[in-house]
């Protein structure tokens, strides 16, 4: 039976290419996709699995209450967390700290800067990593151990036989000579801890300061519990810690306003394993974006869903003889069911075979493009194939059980003279173009806002000239930052291809850093704080709107504050007014000297907040920014870096361009956009092979009467229009059902934006428009070959 | 009595009321009878056949077949009776296009489930019996009217069935292969198959033991 089936549906395939193809193509498109996130979903589930007590680790986050309810979860909690949680649980049996910092490290190969990450020895009894030689965890509970990874070691010492090697490393708190005591494998690429060197936790620069201090949240802490233990259960412990030491807590938010009537900390436990997929916390790969694909992927099996459908019903009539003979010798329903979805399910396999084809050939494109290491041969295993197994049946089931049910259905004898019992055939046909229409348009929609969108952020105007800027980071230690970037200073200001030079503690896109104060009438400030000198203003080309800018002799007493910190605490005469409270007492509070004009310092899904720029003598200015002539601008910086080796040695400098930084604000949205668009003209592709699909057949369904129409005196351009009504109708139709949902949709995604298109009507006349004419061209095609025929052979068809 | 019809009738519901195609239909056809159905066009002739084959319902009167009555049934027996019990052969012969004469032939017994071997044989001897074994790769488009309903006539017989309805089966056919097929059905009536026929012609109608006339959806 099977093979009867399966003979006469290859047979019919390759009778009607033409439709054949469509369907296998788009289902191919779409399966492509589907196949694309299921790896992708597999390889973010396979994130940490490698450790092997998983069951056990947990991380603890802390739910800050926000007013408005929207609470925000956050890996970083007070270091003196642990000990309390140690000592206070019994379910706790073993915890480890972790910061994040950079190092530079001073190797055979020269000195490099280098992301670390400070820890302590249970790190290693807990998490799996796999050591070379040495021991990492007693390696951690010395003071001057340090853990390598096969990778760093290779990059600065050209070896991993490096047990009792000694090695100096640099932080902002000094140079300090540590010893390797581990050698590991580098953490596997799912693992959400990287790292290329761990070192005790006591070394991070800052330990001293956070070791007890519950007001600085700035590291992880992650613990092992002895068996299963809930999330919310340590509830009452954790409350209990909080009461001890934190009563006091500030309950403010940046307008000074009391949150919540909720306690201000809430800890819990998030199971490791959920930590990669955890939107709330945004450590990992947030789910939403695994979302958006997936229902990128579900449109374009969506329309090559309908192709198949649509198709498959305009040419159930040519099926009516057949399925009159089966039943006639016998077959019943269940047959005829079986039959046609047997058909459904061949095309549905070559379309996958395709859709391999395609993946083996795509797939470091799409790595690149989604930074993984997606991979057909590794990550193929039984799973993967119950789920393939799965998306098929109901890919067969959505694309095969209507046409196949209204072929069963059919009483023989009305089969057997073509007589179509179902009237609802046509209205069904033609629901179901509007449909196809409707989804290319609202693709349409979604392609054009996000390209407009995208354009807007990325011209819109940021209050300072981002072109020509280089952006020099020093690394080093901390008392000699400011004696050093003095230095890189003159050396850069030395060189003809250099303009202006600034120094500054934050670049514009690169770090955040927020200050809260009281004042005298204990009413809140918060600001961002930004160190800078004298040259920030004209090198940026910030405009002033009031007062003056930095001198060379001015010190910390003077600030410029930005125009939405006047416009937010409501000062009038801002000029002269002095912030009192903002140094809590430890020395003389600012005044403010001058208001510039907002620019943007981060990206644009916020607002510009209220900021304050202060000039320090010794402040911690890691950055230069250096505006350089436009001429000739890989030359200048070869001569810089030269000239920077010379004054410096041994001092690492990295630099790059500050509209790259920028850039690199909107990587996701330039992806999003990247796949939107290719999605994009999938989709529309496939909707137009459907198309053309239909027309076909309604051409061929009304071949006599066109003929008979040619005889009778008609013109082409009236054939044609008879032909392309139909269409024409469906489309504007059609629009009725996209542009709200289009609207809806795209008003939700704006709203992200602080700075964001309006949605006018031309976007939405536009994808319409676009659409119609895709659908005039394609029926044309098939139109034109009708109504040029000559009428006789048509008329002959019949 | 294999067949009994009683007041049968068939009407379609038209715009302006019932369009009649069968009226007061009464007959009985014994086990082993070979009649004829003849009548002008438009008389009723395939409305009939497609009711005793079970592939119609007719409007009202009842239709008993070996002894069962027929509208009561469901269509799972109803595909049981066409598949098990019943033949049908067509003027416009109705082989599927995408099978060969020997899948065509061998169709009818994958819906009654016959094992693979046991339906080899089946089909071999009937494309011998009907010598045909030459053409069995062949498509129907790649066969002559005559030798389409040659394949037609085998499918039907592939399954032994005790009724054999034909409806105008050598209409297209030229005189001389309507003579080979009317000799077939004189030899299965021997053999003791129940045949009925539609007919235009006197000289197939003639071979029946007994021709019915068909005049406007009246028994004449
Ligand atoms: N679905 C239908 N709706 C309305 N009338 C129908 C339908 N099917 C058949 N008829 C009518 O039933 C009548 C009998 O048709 P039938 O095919 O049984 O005639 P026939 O005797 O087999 O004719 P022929 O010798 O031409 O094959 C015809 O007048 C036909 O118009
Ligand atoms: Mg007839």
């Amino acid at each position: 039976m099977l093979r009867n089936y399966l003979i006469s549906t290859l047979r019919r395939l390759r009778r009607a290419k033409g439709f054949t193809a469509i369907n296998i193509i788009g289902l191919s498109v779409g399966l492509t996709g589907a196949v694309l996130v299921l790896l992708l979903v597999q390889y973010e589930l396979g994130f940490d699995q490698h450790n092997d007590k998983l069951d056990s680790l947990h991380i603890v986050i802390n739910r800050v209450a926000r007013p408005g309810g929207s609470d925000r979860h956050s890996p970083n909690v007070p270091m003196p967390l642990a000990p309390e949680l140690l000592s206070q649980s019994p379910q706790i049996v073993r915890s480890a700290r972790l910061a994040i910092g950079e190092m530079i490290v001073h190797g055979d190969e020269g000195s490099f800067e280098e992301g670390v990450i400070f820890s302590e020895p249970d790190l290693f009894n807990m998490f799996s990593f796999e050591v070379i030689s040495g021991d990492p965890a007693a390696a951690l509970s010395r003071p001057d151990g340090l853990v390598i990874t096969r990778e760093a070691a290779l990059k600065h010492f050209g070896t991993v036989d490096l047990i009792g090697q000694p090695v100096a490393l640099t932080n902002p708190a000094g140079r300090n000579e540590f010893q390797v005591l581990a050698v590991v494998e580098s953490p596997p690429v799912q693992s959400t801890f990287q790292f290329r060197m761990v070192l005790p936790l006591q070394t991070h620069f800052a330990f001293a300061r956070r070791e007890l201090n519950w007001n600085s949240s700035n590291s992880f802490l992650l613990v092992e519990t002895a068996g299963a233990v809930g999330k919310y259960d340590l509830d009452e412990t954790f409350q209990a810690i909080v009461q001890k030491n934190k009563p006091d807590r500030a309950h403010v938010d940046a307008q000074g306003q009391q949150p919540t009537d909720r306690p201000y900390w809430n800890f819990y436990l998030l199971p490791f394993e959920d930590l990669h997929l955890s939107a709330q916390v945004g450590i990992g790969v947030d789910p939403r974006v695994l979302a958006i694909l997936a229902a990128i992927a579900g449109l374009l099996l969506t329309i090559a869903i309908f192709n198949f459908v649509l198709l498959a019903l305009g040419r159930l009539k040519s099926r009516f003889v057949e399925v009159g003979i089966r039943r006639m010798i016998g077959a019943s329903r269940g047959n005829l069911t079986a039959m046609f979805l047997a058909e459904v399910l061949v095309t549905t396999l070559f379309a996958l075979g395709l859709s391999f084809i395609i993946l083996e050939f795509s797939l470091p494109a799409f790595n690149r493009l989604l930074g993984r290491e997606l991979a057909l041969g590794a990550m193929v295993d039984v799973g993967f194939w119950a789920a393939v197994v799965l998306l098929i049946s109901l890919l067969v089931l959505a694309a095969g059980i209507f046409p196949a049910l209204r072929l069963a259905s059919m009483r023989p004898v009305q089969a057997m003279h073509g007589i179509d019992s179902a009237s609802r055939k046509k209205g069904a046909l033609r629901v179901g173009v509007i449909f196809q229409f409707s989804l290319a348009i609202f693709i349409l929609v979604t392609a054009l806002v996000f390209n407009s969108q995208m354009k807007f952020v990325l011209e819109q105007p940021l209050g300072f000239n981002q072109s020509q800027i280089v952006v020099y980071k020093i690394a080093t230690e901390g008392e000699k930052i400011s004696a050093w970037s003095q230095r890189l200073k003159e050396v850069l200001l030395r060189d003809r291809g250099v303009r202006s030079v600034t120094k500054t503690s934050v670049s514009v896109s690169r770090g955040f850093d927020r200050q809260g104060w009281y004042d005298r009438s204990k009413k809140f400030w918060r600001a961002v704080v930004r160190d800078v000198d004298e040259s920030y203003l004209t090198t940026m080309e910030i405009s002033l709107l009031m007062g003056r800018d930095f001198r060379e002799q001015d010190d910390a007493e003077v600030v410029l504050v930005n125009q939405t910190f006047v416009d937010q605490f409501g000062l009038e005469n801002p000029i002269g007014y002095l912030l009192d409270g903002f140094s809590y007492g430890a020395g003389t509070d600012p005044t403010i000297i001058g208001v510039v004009d907002d620019y943007n310092f981060s990206s644009l899904y916020s607002k510009v907040q209220p900021m304050m720029l202060r000039k320090r003598p010794a402040g911690l200015y890691s950055y230069l920014l250096a505006r350089i002539a436009p001429d000739d601008v890989n030359g200048t910086l070869q001569r810089l870096a030269d000239s920077w080796k010379n004054a410096a040695p041994g001092i690492p400098l990295t630099y790059n361009f500050l509209d790259e930084d920028i850039e690199n604000l909107y990587v996701v949205e330039k992806k999003i956009r990247a796949v939107t668009q290719g999605a994009a003209i999938l989709a529309l592709a496939l909707a137009a092979m459907g198309l053309l699909g239909m027309a076909t057949i309604e051409v061929s369904r009304r071949t006599k009467e066109i003929g008979i129409r040619k005889v009778l005196g008609a013109s082409v351009p009236d054939i044609m229009s008879l032909l392309s009504r139909r269409m024409v109708l469906s489309n504007l139709l059609a629009n009725i059902i996209a542009w709200p949902i289009g609207w809806m949709v795209m008003q939700k995604w704006l709203g992200l934006f602080a700075y964001r298109i309006d949605l006018g009507l031309g976007t939405f006349v536009m994808a319409g428009l676009l659409a119609l004419a895709i659908a005039v061209i394609t029926v044309s095609t098939q139109a034109v070959r009708a109504a040029t025929a000559n009428p006789v052979d048509s008329l002959r068809y019949e | 009595m294999l067949i009994q019809l009683i007041d049968i009738e068939k009407y379609y519901q038209t715009g302006a009321g019932k369009t009649f195609v069968l009226r007061n239909i009464n007959l009985e056809i014994d086990q082993g009878e070979f009649v004829s159905i003849m009548g002008p066009s438009g008389a009723g002739k395939s409305t009939l056949l497609h009711i005793l084959g079970v592939l119609d319902d007719p409007s009202g009167g009842s239709y008993l077949l070996d002894g069962h009555e027929v509208s009561s049934l469901s269509d799972k027996h109803r595909g049981e009776l066409r598949r098990e019990m019943i033949g049908f052969i067509f003027q416009a012969y109705h082989l599927i296009d995408e099978l060969t004469v020997y899948e065509n032939i061998e169709t009818p017994l994958l819906y009654r489930k016959v094992k693979s071997a046991e339906r080899r044989g089946m089909v071999s001897d009937i494309l011998d019996r009907f010598q045909i074994v030459g053409k069995k790769d062949l498509f129907p488009a790649q066969l002559s009217g005559g030798q389409q309903q040659v394949v037609g006539v085998a499918r039907a017989l592939i399954s032994s069935p005790r009724l054999l309805l034909a409806d105008e089966p050598t209409g297209n056919l030229s005189s001389k292969e309507g003579e080979t097929i009317m000799g077939l059905f004189k030899e299965l009536h021997e053999a003791g198959t129940t045949i009925v026929q539609a007919t235009h012609s006197e000289a197939n109608a003639a071979w029946a033991d007994r021709v019915i006339n068909l005049q406007d959806g009246w028994i004449t």
